[in-house]
Parts: structure tokens; C-alpha cells; sequence
């Protein structure tokens, strides 16, 4: 767990932000929610594992 | 080594922080992931300085005859930890809602946790009153 995961996360943001911008500069402002959508879903799969390590130490620490 | 932990999350603290600013800039979408991933970062960090400590206290209260006292008291540190996580997560979202609603559940369960000291609160209450 490092800095790279909040790296990611913002480079999946700063992807999925111009994306959404072209789209919708080009008339298709629905594919850009989709693409947005998209990128919320990545990067909550990419959390995912980490939420349940964080509550496993947790667990594990103070005997849960 | 000591001090080296708290380096290590001040700078990331200001990385997480420059890294923020830009992608808030580019489309708000993105900030409650954010906000998410850096809980997650910045708590494994901080549990990793937790673990010795709890360790420590709990290999103290072990030898004693507080030691059952001792595993309630910890166990409830943790439900308190847990849940001051996630409320504060869900409150730096702006759902306070969900924040109180987890506030809720922890408040409930550590009373069901300390239901048996009550009793034997009483218990020698009682002993008491009927001695004397």
C-alpha cells in the first residue's frame, strides 16, 4: 500500500476526464457519461482488495 | 525505524495533496474515489503503526487477572477504530447520513460488548448490599 495507488487512481481520473471532454466536444455527451461511469468502476475495483485488506488488519489487530 | 513512518506519510500527504488539486480541477467526478483511496492508503500506513502498540498492551494485560477485562477492552478499541473510519470516510463524502447511520451500529454494539461487565457490576453490588 503506497503512494502508486493514489497515483493510479489519479491517472485513471485525469484518462477518463479528457476522455469525457472529447466526447463530449464532439456531440456524444452520453458516451462520456458511460466513459465516466466506467472509470468510477475501475478504480472501485482496483480499491476493492485494499478496503477488505484494511478491515482484515483491523480484524486481526485488535482481535475482532 | 522510528520516524521514518511519519516521513513517509507527510510526504505522501502532500503528493496525495498536489494530486488532488489536479484531478479536481479536470472533472469532479473523481473526488469521492479519491478521497476513498487515500483513507485506504493513509490508514494501512498508520495500522501498521497501531500493530505494536495494541501487541504491546495486550501482551501487559495478558499476565494479569484483568486479562478477560483486557480482550473487551481491546475488541472494543477496534469497533471504535472501525467505525470512526468509516464514519469519517462517509462524512468527508458529505453523507452524513451514512456517517451517523454506521455511528449507529458501532455506539449499539460496543453496549452489546459491555452488557457482561454491567452484570457483573451489579453481581457485586448485590454481594454487597446483601453482606452488610
Amino acid at each position: 500500500m503506497d503512494v502508486s495507488l493514489i497515483l493510479k487512481v489519479a491517472g485513471v481520473g485525469l484518462l477518463v476526464a479528457v476522455c469525457a471532454q472529447i466526447l463530449a466536444k464532439y456531440g456524444r455527451d452520453e458516451q462520456a457519461t458511460f466513459v465516466g461511469i466506467a472509470g468510477i468502476l475501475v478504480v472501485l475495483v482496483m480499491l476493492v482488495d485494499r478496503i477488505g485488506e484494511l478491515f482484515a488488519s483491523v480484524r486481526d489487530i485488535f482481535g475482532l | 525505524m522510528i520516524g521514518m513512518e511519519t516521513w513517509k506519510i507527510c510526504g505522501l500527504a502532500l503528493v496525495a495533496l498536489v494530486v488532488f488539486t489536479v484531478v479536481r480541477q479536470s472533472g469532479r467526478d473523481f473526488e469521492v474515489p479519491m478521497k476513498l483511496t487515500a483513507a485506504v492508503v493513509f490508514l494501512g500506513m498508520i495500522l501498521g503503526l497501531v500493530r505494536p502498540l495494541v501487541a504491546y498492551v495486550r501482551q501487559l494485560l495478558s499476565a494479569g487477572a484483568v486479562s478477560e477485562y483486557a480482550n473487551i477492552l481491546l475488541t472494543s478499541l477496534g469497533i471504535a477504530v472501525l467505525t470512526g473510519i468509516c464514519a469519517d470516510v462517509c462524512r468527508e463524502c458529505r453523507e452524513t447520513g451514512l456517517a451517523s447511520y454506521v455511528e449507529l451500529a458501532g455506539r449499539l454494539e460496543l453496549l452489546l460488548l459491555c452488557l457482561p461487565l454491567i452484570k457483573d457490576i451489579l453481581d457485586s453490588v448485590s454481594v454487597l448490599v446483601t453482606s452488610a
